[in-house]
C-alpha cells in the first residue's frame, strides 16, 4: 500500500472520466497475447519435429536405427548391429528360434547325459537370452529362468529322477550339496596325502616335505578351463619313488637299476631276468659268492639265477597276508587283484582326471551336473578349497570341496557369483551338431532381408 | 490453480497409488524370470496406462477451447490433469524397469521429465504468484493494457513538469490527445518557479523521464528500482523544495510508482505464464513420440 505521507491518493493526479476512458485501449482483446502466439508457434514446431522424426523412424532410415535400439548389442552380435532385420525378421512378432539357430546350435536340456528327463514344453531362445544389454553377455541368464523349473522339477519335466530336490538359490538349504560328497574314490591306489603334506617341514631320504600341490597336480596350460594333467608315475612320482622299484636286494649291480614301471608284471619279470643274466654273462664267477646271509654259494648258475630272481620278485611283488607282514614294494602303492602264474595281478589304475570307475576307462567327472574351471580359480591356494587334503590318509577320501567351501565367494559375497549360469549349463554340449559355414555364408546371413 | 485441500488430497492419493503400483510391480518382478522390463506383461500394461494419461493430458487444451461444451468443468479437468500427470511419471519408470534407456527411449524420458518439472513448477507458480501480485501490485491493470498505460505515463509526467517549468514540456505527448477540462486547469496550482532552481528541475526531469522510458537507463535504474528508493528520492526532494511544489512531486512519485508496479506486474505475468512455453510444446512432442515408440517397440 502506498505511504500516505509521501504519495497522495489518486485525486492528486488529473483523472477525469474522459482521461480514464482514454487510458484504455479498447482493441486490446483483438491482439493475440504474445505468450499465446509463441506457445502456438513452439507447439507446432515441436510437433513438426516429432512428426519428422516419426517419419524417419517409420521409413527405417539407417541413421535412426541406433536410436530405436533399447540398448547396445553384445559384442558377439556387434557384427550385424546395424542390420536389425537379421534377428528381427518378422514384424510385430517375437524372434523365432529358427533365427537364432541359423548360427547357434542350442541342444536340448538337460545339459548332462547323466539326466534323461525331458522338458514338458519347449522354450524360446529369447526367454532366457536377453540382448541389447551392452556388455552383458546374452549367455548370462538370470536365475529366475532356471528356478522356475528347478524349484519343482516334476511339474516341468517328465522322467525326473531327482525327486524332492527344490533349488531356488545357491544357499544352504536351497541347493543340494555337491554329489562327490556322497561318492567315494574307488581308485585301486594307496595314496596318502597326509604323508606328502606333513604339517611340519622335514626331509625324508633327501626329499623335502611338505610337497606343493602343484608338484603332482599340474595344470594343463593349453586347457581353457585349466584341467589338471592326470597324475602319472613317470612324470610326478618317479622323482621320489623310483627307488621303490630297485630290485637288487643282494647288491649285485654296480649301480642300482629300477625295474620299469609297466602295467604288466611279466615285463618286469623279464627285465629282472635279463638283468641278472647279463651280470652272469659278464661275470660268471659271481655265482661262487654266497648271496645275502647265505653261508654257502649256489651250486650252479641256474640255481643262482633262480634265487636272485625270486628274491628280487619277492621284494617287489610280495603280498602281505598277515598284519605286520612286510608288503612288497609294488604293494606300497598298488592294490593286488590276485596271482597269475606266480606273478601278481596289479589292479589297473587308469590314467584319468575324474572319479575312478572300473568300467569307464576315462572315468567320470567328479561334478556330474556342473562345470568347474581351475583356471578361473588359479589365484586361490589349493588348500583353501581342498581343505581335507593335508589330513587325508586314504585314497577313498573325497577331497572335492563341499558346497560350504564355495559359499564365501559364490554365495555371500553379493558379487553376482551365485548365478546358476556360473556353474551350470542349459544346453547339452555333448549333443552339439557340427555345422560350419564359410565366412561368406555368415556374412550373407547378415545381409538377409525381412521375410 | 490454488493448491487447496482438495488438491492436496488428490496429490496424496497419487503418491499412495504410485507406491502401491510400485509394490505390485516389484512383487511381479520378483516372481518373473527376467525382472523388470518394458517388454514384460506388466511393463506393457504400465506403458499403455502412461500413454492413455498422456492423451488425456493433451486433451486439456482442447477442453479449454470448447468452453461451452458440458463435458465436465474445466476446473475438474485441470485437477485431473495435475493428478494424472503426476502419476504418469511413476508409471513410465515402472514401465521402463527404472532404466533411463538409450536413443528414443531416453529422449522420451527426458521429455517426460521436462514436462513433469515444468508442470510442477507452473503449478507452484500459479499457487503463489497471484497472491504475491495482489500484495505487491495494487495498481494492477489488465496485462494487455500495460503497454498502453506505460506509453501514457510520460505524457502525464510532462504535464506536471510543465507546471514546474511554466509550460516548457519535456516531450510530446505523442498520439495521446492532451485534452484538459476547465476543472483540470482550476485544479492545477501554478508552481512558483522562482522557488525551484533550474538545476533541480532538470535533474528531476532527467531522472523521471529516463525512468518512464521503455527501457530505463542509468542513473534512473539505480535511483528508482524499488519502492523504497522511489520514496527516498522524492522524500529527499520534498526536503529541499518548497511546500508549494510538493503536490507535483507527490504526483510524479505516484507516476514512478505506477511505472514500477506495472513493470513488476509484467515480470510476474511472464513467470506465471512463461512456463507454458516449455510445458505445452514438449507435451505434444512427447505424445507423438510416445506413439512412435509404442508402435516400433511392438514391431521389433
Amino acid at each position: 500500500m502506498p505511504n500516505e505521507t509521501s504519495v497522495p491518493d489518486e485525486r492528486g493526479r488529473v483523472r477525469s472520466t474522459k482521461e480514464i476512458a482514454q487510458r484504455l485501449d479498447y482493441g486490446y482483446f483483438k491482439k493475440r497475447h504474445p505468450f499465446g502466439v509463441w506457445k502456438s508457434r513452439l507447439t507446432w514446431a515441436f510437433l513438426a519435429i516429432a512428426a519428422l522424426a516419426a517419419i524417419t523412424f517409420a521409413l527405417g532410415a539407417p541413421a535412426t536405427r541406433s536410436l530405436l535400439s533399447p540398448g547396445p548389442v553384445s559384442s558377439p552380435h556387434a557384427l550385424f548391429a546395424a542390420r536389425c532385420e537379421t534377428c528381427h525378421s518378422n514384424a510385430f512378432s517375437r524372434i523365432p528360434n529358427s533365427t537364432c539357430l541359423k548360427c547357434h546350435d542350442g541342444p536340448i536340456h538337460p545339459a548332462k547325459d547323466v539326466d534323461q528327463a525331458s522338458l514338458t514344453r519347449s522354450h524360446a531362445c529369447i526367454e532366457c537370452h536377453i540382448e541389447h544389454r551392452g556388455s552383458i553377455d546374452p549367455k548370462t541368464v538370470s536365475d529366475g529362468n532356471c528356478t522356475v523349473c528347478h524349484s519343482n522339477l516334476v511339474a516341468h519335466a517328465s522322467g525326473v529322477t531327482l525327486k524332492n530336490v527344490k533349488i531356488t538359490a545357491f544357499r544352504p538349504g536351497l541347493h543340494p550339496d555337491f554329489s562327490p560328497e556322497y561318492r567315494a574314490d574307488l581308485r585301486p591306489l594307496k595314496l596318502n596325502h597326509a604323508a606328502h603334506l606333513p604339517a611340519t617341514a622335514k626331509k625324508v631320504q633327501k626329499i623335502r616335505l611338505p610337497m606343493r600341490c602343484a608338484d603332482c597336480h599340474m595344470t594343463d596350460r593349453n586347457s581353457p578351463t585349466g584341467n589338471l594333467i592326470p597324475v602319472a608315475f613317470d612324470q610326478h612320482c618317479a622323482r621320489c619313488h623310483a627307488r621303490e622299484l630297485e630290485f637288487d636286494v643282494y647288491e649285485l649291480l654296480k649301480t642300482p637299476v629300477p625295474a620299469p614301471h609297466t602295467k604288466d608284471p611279466r615285463s618286469i619279470h623279464l627285465f629282472i631276468v635279463s638283468t641278472y643274466q647279463q651280470i652272469l654273462a659278464e661275470n660268471p664267477g659271481i655265482i661262487r659268492r654266497p648271496l645275502g646271509n647265505d653261508v654257502v654259494a649256489q651250486p650252479n648258475a641256474a640255481a643262482w639265477l633262480d634265487k636272485v630272481i625270486a628274491a628280487s620278485e619277492d621284494y617287489l611283488f610280495h603280498i602281505a597276508e598277515a598284519p605286520g607282514e612286510r608288503e612288497g614294494k609294488c604293494g606300497y602303492c598298488h592294490e593286488f587283484a590276485g596271482h597269475d602264474l606266480g606273478l601278481p595281478i596289479i589292479a589297473k589304475v587308469n590314467r584319468i582326471q575324474g572319479r575312478y570307475q572300473l568300467n569307464i576307462p576315462d572315468g567320470e567327472p567328479w561334478l556330474l551336473r556342473s562345470e568347474f574351471s581351475h583356471r578361473t580359480h588359479r589365484s586361490i591356494l589349493c588348500e583353501s578349497c581342498h581343505t581335507k587334503a593335508p589330513t587325508s590318509t586314504k585314497t577313498a577320501d573325497v577331497l572335492i570341496p563341499v558346497m560350504k567351501t564355495c559359499l564365501p565367494c559364490h554365495g555371500d559375497s553379493h558379487a553376482g557369483l551365485d548365478r546358476c549360469s556360473e556353474c551350470h549349463l542349459f544346453h547339452n554340449k555333448n549333443r552339439e551338431k557340427e555345422e560350419r559355414r564359410s565366412t561368406n555364408q555368415i556374412l550373407s546371413l547378415m545381409m538377409t532381408r525381412r521375410h | 490453480m490454488i493448491i487447496d485441500q482438495n488438491l492436496k488430497l488428490a496429490l496424496k492419493t497419487t503418491v499412495a497409488l504410485a507406491l502401491a503400483l510400485t509394490l505390485a510391480h516389484l512383487i511381479y518382478a520378483g516372481s518373473s524370470s527376467n525382472g523388470l522390463s518394458g517388454r514384460s506383461a506388466m511393463g506393457i500394461v504400465f506403458g499403455i496406462g502412461a500413454t492413455a494419461i498422456f492423451v488425456f493430458e493433451c486433451l486439456l487444451s482442447a477442453r479449454k477451447k470448447l468452453v461451452a461444451h458440458r463435458i465436465g468443468r474445466v476446473q475438474t479437468w485441470l485437477r485431473a490433469h495435475i493428478w494424472l500427470g503426476l502419476l504418469s511419471f511413476p508409471l513410465i519408470l515402472l514401465h521402463s524397469g527404472f532404466r533411463w534407456g538409450s536413443g528414443l527411449a531416453a529422449a522420451l524420458m527426458w521429455l517426460a521429465a521436462i514436462v513433469l518439472v515444468s508442470g510442477v513448477t507452473g503449478m507452484v507458480l500459479q499457487h503463489y504468484l497471484p497472491r504475491l501480485m495482489q500484495n505487491l501490485v495494487d495498481k494492477e491493470t489488465i496485462y494487455d493494457e500495460i503497454p498502453n498505460r506505460l506509453k501514457r505515463l510520460p505524457a502525464e509526467a510532462d504535464r506536471l513538469f510543465e507546471r514546474l517549468t511554466g509550460g516548457a514540456g519535456l516531450q510530446n505527448a505523442g498520439s495521446v490527445p492532451m485534452l484538459r477540462t476547465s476543472a483540470e486547469f482550476r485544479a492545477i496550482t501554478p508552481a512558483p518557479q522562482e522557488l525551484l532552481s533550474s538545476e533541480i528541475v532538470a535533474d528531476i526531469k532527467q531522472t523521471v523521464h529516463s525512468y518512464l522510458m521503455d527501457r530505463p537507463t542509468p542513473p534512473a535504474t539505480k535511483l528508482l528500482p524499488v519502492r523504497e528508493s522511489i520514496q527516498a528520492y522524492f522524500g529527499q526532494l520534498r526536503r529541499i523544495t518548497p511546500f508549494e511544489v510538493h503536490g507535483i512531486l507527490n504526483d510524479l512519485e505516484d507516476i514512478c510508482e505506477e511505472r514500477r508496479q506495472l513493470a513488476l506486474q509484467q515480470r510476474l505475468h511472464h513467470w506465471l505464464h512463461g512456463w507454458l512455453l516449455i510445458h505445452a510444446p514438449t507435451s505434444f512432442a512427447l505424445l507423438v513420440l510416445t506413439f512412435v515408440h509404442a508402435v516400433l517397440a511392438l514391431k521389433y
